[in-house]
């Protein structure tokens, strides 16, 4: 289903042309690394997404942490180009030492400042957000995230997909 | 010898004389060239040891060019001749030694070498000339001392003594132990002593008997063991064993597993051979036993021989907090699984079995053999109860099989004479945590996991369970670990994916898996599966589930913590304990407070409950029938079950299979009654709902119930507002009935023999079944209808 293109997306479909210039691989990560790191700021400073139009990321099978993922792929992913992905994470119940981490995958690249972080409390008022510029490798990619929180005396963690489909998916 | 040395000889002014004239052109005949000046003399002094013990002495040596005499000063002095050598006195302290030497040219620079004297501690040496002492004998007691200003005897002996010095003592006139204490003050740090003990004997000393043990037969190069433990000395003690080889191809006697024994390996013989070996002992006064021999006959190597061993997987333990540590892998012994021999050249499978302890095989001598090891467990008829056939499998990226099942092959090995042989399968994983090979070890140590559930566990009443495939790979993805019933084929998904999320070391993961594979096949299992949560309120089936699948197996383990590795490096874990009461959400929609309540409860009647109570029940699987029966199963019990059920807000004094008394909705309009009763003919509206989230969650699926009294024809109908999509499912003791596949999911008939029957009446954009629908409260009424 195709969807109108929103301000946002045009946003950040402006940003992949920026990323897309003609670079050295090493520079071209370099810049994407840096731009992450922007869009990170910006994600965080104001002009975020209602989390009502942010879909919920599939999680795994097995026992699994009391954190929604929601996410926005901002573009039309194609294969070996960047596309903008706003993440939410939104904890169902209070918790510590909420840890968010990205592993490496062949199916996409994730230029990013930083491929983990961590907060002491976590609360569902507390929405925390990012932003990933992705590039998808393959047709069926998809941008994996591991999600882990303290809730009472225990620890949870749950498998998060993102998929960031060459085919469909578009904004 | 070290030596050290520190000298100067001065050619540098001579030579730079020589080349002033040589450039002045000097040399020639043309006048007369003043006489050159005499040699500046020079002088090297060095010690043979240059680092010595407190008290001892070194020798010095020096030497001089240019000189006549020489002068010592430093540590020594007074005039020295040209060269020479001189031993120091007994030195106390490191002492610099320099000398400088004198001749027409003058006087040279100093020579010197250092020695070092390192101190000695106190010390105190106490002995006897003799310990044990017969008629009118003596022993002399000797001590000598280091740093020591005086010594104290007591004991046997008293007063004052030297700090060195001698006494004699004895004879004695009883027999007996005489102890002799020596303490001595040293000049710096504590007292030092020492005791001796002489034993006073009287009569004669019989010398020992000598037992060199019985003859024996050994296997060609097989090891034996000579054992002289059965020597004895009548009155005192054997202090020294002496064996020697007199007969026979000559081996190589050596250590025994004790002081009594000796060991050698069989020669390899064609035919018998005798080997005599001879034993002879001393005790403790010196007096020699008659020698004894013993006989070892030496086979040849037959035609066939056994090997025994065991198959050992190398497991990565998981610690709480720190995921897999491995640092601390070890090698686990596993029994039970499929072991072949096969002929290493050609592959060809020799003999197999499956084994509770060490495997055992008869194979030929002297040939190259291979042990292989399947991942795979079995046990079935003629043995008895329980029978079991669980095997993992490997899979590719997509899910496809790769191998019938996992096998591990090892290393050729010689038959020889046989013996002992052990297959070693490793992790794949070095002590750093980093992958250096395949992880061959992940396979068995699935099976070994499992194994503790199938065997000893649980106090489990013989069940034949259906074969059990489990599918780990490293390609599978992180988190996807689950099981699943396809057709009457069981099949659990075990995660494998490294740096996200593996689960073949996770003991508490897979028996929760296992333990849904039991209650679907000795018990019931309606459950819809799907992501689930801490905290999450759930639809009950799915609640019941998980619950009991965590506490039973921990009942299995015997262990209260539920542990997963997960993470970058397998290095972190999620966990929780069944001893820990989590308050979140608690109720009949809760695993957790399932799984508290069972843990609790114990499992001592877990298993008949899972039996016919459940299997006969009329009901959906859920928390109401499963602890409805076992409040009945243990009368005795009930009223602290009903306090476990209060504690988790479940009530539990009028439980029934329905729980149609339950009073807790979880705060939510659309759960309660948990199910509506609708009569033939009737209609009646569910609604069922997304409020507290979609799929498997708490007001997606709503239950509906009805009895019939005589063989019906029975219509169904169900109608929602007309952008939803309402969905039916028709239960008989949890076998679904209805609807036939096709379209017509909201109007069929089915024919229903009498008895009580379900309805699980669900919205499909609720239930994530129908992706065109946006979920949200959705309205469903029920007819049915006789036709």
């Amino acid at each position: 289903m195709r969807r109108t293109i929103d301000t946002y997306a045009l946003h950040c479909a402006l940003l992949l042309i920026i990323c897309g210039c003609t670079q050295s691989p090493s520079s071209n990560l370099h810049t994407r690394e840096m731009e992450a790191a922007r869009l990170d700021a910006g994600a965080r400073s104001g002009s975020e997404r209602p989390l009502d139009q942010m879909k919920l990321a599939r999680v795994s099978a097995k026992l699994s942490v009391p954190v929604d993922v929601r996410y926005h792929v901002a573009g039309v992913p194609a294969p070996g180009q960047a596309v903008a992905v706003d993440l939410a994470f939104v904890p169902r119940i209070r918790g510590q030492n909420l840890r968010v981490e990205f592993p490496q995958s062949d199916a996409v690249t994730i230029a990013s400042s930083n491929m983990s972080f961590t907060q002491q409390k976590a609360a569902p008022e507390q929405v925390i957000r990012r932003t990933l510029l992705v590039t998808p490798q393959r047709s069926d990619g998809e941008v994996r995230i591991i999600v882990s929180m303290n809730v009472e005396s225990g620890r949870f963690f749950g498998v998060f997909s993102v998929p960031i489909e060459t085919s469909r998916d578009s904004p | 010898m070290n030596v050290g040395s520190v000298g100067a000889l001065r050619t540098g002014w001579t030579v730079g004389v020589l080349l002033v004239l040589a450039a002045c052109g000097g040399g020639g005949n043309g006048g007369t060239a003043p006489p050159p000046p005499p040699p500046v003399p020079g002088a090297v002094i060095s010690a043979t040891r240059v680092n010595i013990q407190e008290g001892e002495s070194t020798q010095l040596s020096w030497s001089s060019t240019n000189a006549d005499s020489c002068v010592a000063f430093g540590g020594w002095g007074g005039p020295l001749a040209a060269s020479g050598t001189r031993v120091t006195d007994a030195l106390s302290a490191s002492t610099t030694f320099s000398l400088s030497c004198s001749g027409p040219g003058g006087t040279s620079p100093p020579a010197q070498v250092t020695v070092t004297v390192n101190s000695v501690p106190p010390s105190l040496i106490f002995d006897a000339t003799r310990r044990i002492l017969r008629d009118t004998q003596t022993s002399t007691l000797t001590w000598s001392s280091v740093k020591v200003s005086s010594c104290q005897a007591s004991g046997e002996w008293s007063g004052s003594l030297p700090p060195s010095g001698s006494q004699t003592v004895g004879p004695f006139t009883q027999a007996g132990m005489h102890h002799y204490v020596l303490q001595c003050a040293a000049t710096t740090g504590p007292t030092l002593g020492s005791s001796l003990l002489l034993h006073y004997r009287t009569g004669t000393n019989l010398p020992p008997i000598a037992n060199a043990g019985p003859d024996q037969v050994a296997g060609s190069t097989h090891r034996v063991d000579l054992s002289g433990l059965s020597s004895t000395d009548e009155n005192h003690a054997i202090a020294s064993f002496s064996w020697t080889q007199t007969a026979g191809r000559t081996v190589t006697l050596g250590p025994g597993p004790s002081r009594s024994s000796a060991s050698f390996i069989a020669p390899t013989v064609t035919t018998d051979e005798l080997l005599t070996f001879e034993l002879t002992v001393t005790d403790d006064e010196g007096l020699t036993s008659a020698p004894d021999s013993v006989n070892v006959t030496v086979k040849p190597i037959p035609a066939t021989v056994t090997i025994s061993g065991e198959v050992r997987y190398e497991r990565v333990p998981l610690v709480l907090n720190r995921g897999l540590s491995y640092a601390d892998q070890n090698y686990e012994t596993i029994s039970d699984v499929f072991v072949e021999v096969l002929d290493a050249a050609t592959q060809t499978p020799i003999e197999s079995g499956t084994f509770l302890a060490d495997f055992q095989f008869t194979v030929p001598s002297q040939t190259d053999l291979v042990l292989r090891a399947t991942a795979r467990t079995s046990r079935q008829s003629p043995f008895q109860l329980p029978h079991w056939d669980i095997s993992v499998r490997d899979l590719d990226a997509s899910g496809a099989p790769l191998t019938e099942v996992y096998s591990y092959t090892g290393p050729p090995f010689n038959s020889g004479a046989g013996g002992r042989q052990t297959l070693q399968i490793p992790s794949g994983w070095n002590s750093a945590g980093q992958l250096v090979g395949p992880r061959a070890a992940a396979p068995f140590a699935i099976l070994d996991s499992a194994r503790v559930m199938l065997r000893g566990g649980l106090d489990f009443p013989q069940p034949d369970l259906p074969p059990l495939t489990i599918d780990w790979s490293p390609s599978n993805r992180g988190g996807e670990t689950f099981y699943v019933a396809d057709g009457g084929a069981h099949r659990l998904v075990l995660s494998g994916e490294v740096d996200v999320d593996t689960d073949e070391y996770d003991p508490a993961v897979i028996l929760h898996e296992l333990s849904h594979y039991i209650l679907n096949t000795v018990s019931r299992d309606e459950s819809v599966g799907g992501p689930h949560a801490f905290g999450d309120l759930l639809d009950m089936r799915v609640a019941f589930s998980e619950g009991f699948a965590t506490a039973f197996g921990a009942f299995a383990s015997g262990q209260a913590v539920y542990a997963d590795s997960f993470g970058p490096g397998q290095a972190d874990s999620s966990f929780f304990s069944l001893n820990v009461d989590q308050t979140l959400n608690e109720g009949w929609y809760s695993e957790f407070s399932i799984q508290e309540i069972l843990w609790d409860f114990g499992d001592s009647s877990v298993w008949q409950a899972m039996h016919e109570p459940m299997q006969q029940t009329d009901a959906l699987t859920s928390a109401f029938p499963f602890f409805t029966a076992l409040k009945e199963l243990d009368p005795s019990r009930a009223s602290s079950l009903d306090s476990l059920l209060a504690g988790e807000n479940i009530v539990g004094p009028t439980i029934n299979d329905y729980g149609s008394t339950e009073t807790h909705d979880a705060g939510h309009a659309n759960v309660l009654p948990i199910y509506t009763s609708i009569a033939l003919g009737g209609s009646v509206q569910v609604r069922s709902t997304n409020e507290i989230g979609t799929g498997n969650k708490l007001g997606v699926h709503r239950y509906l119930r009805f009895s019939l009294q005589a063989t019906t024809n029975v219509r169904f109908q169900i109608s929602a507002a007309a952008d939803k999509d309402a969905d039916i499912a028709v239960f008989r003791r949890g076998v679904s009935l209805g609807p036939p596949q096709g379209p017509a999911n909201e109007d069929f008939s089915l024919l229903l023999n009498p008895g009580e029957y379900v309805l699980d009446v669900y919205e499909c954009g609720n239930a994530e079944c129908n992706s065109s629908v946006t979920p949200g409260p959705t309205d469903i009424t029920v007819s049915i209808s006789a036709l």
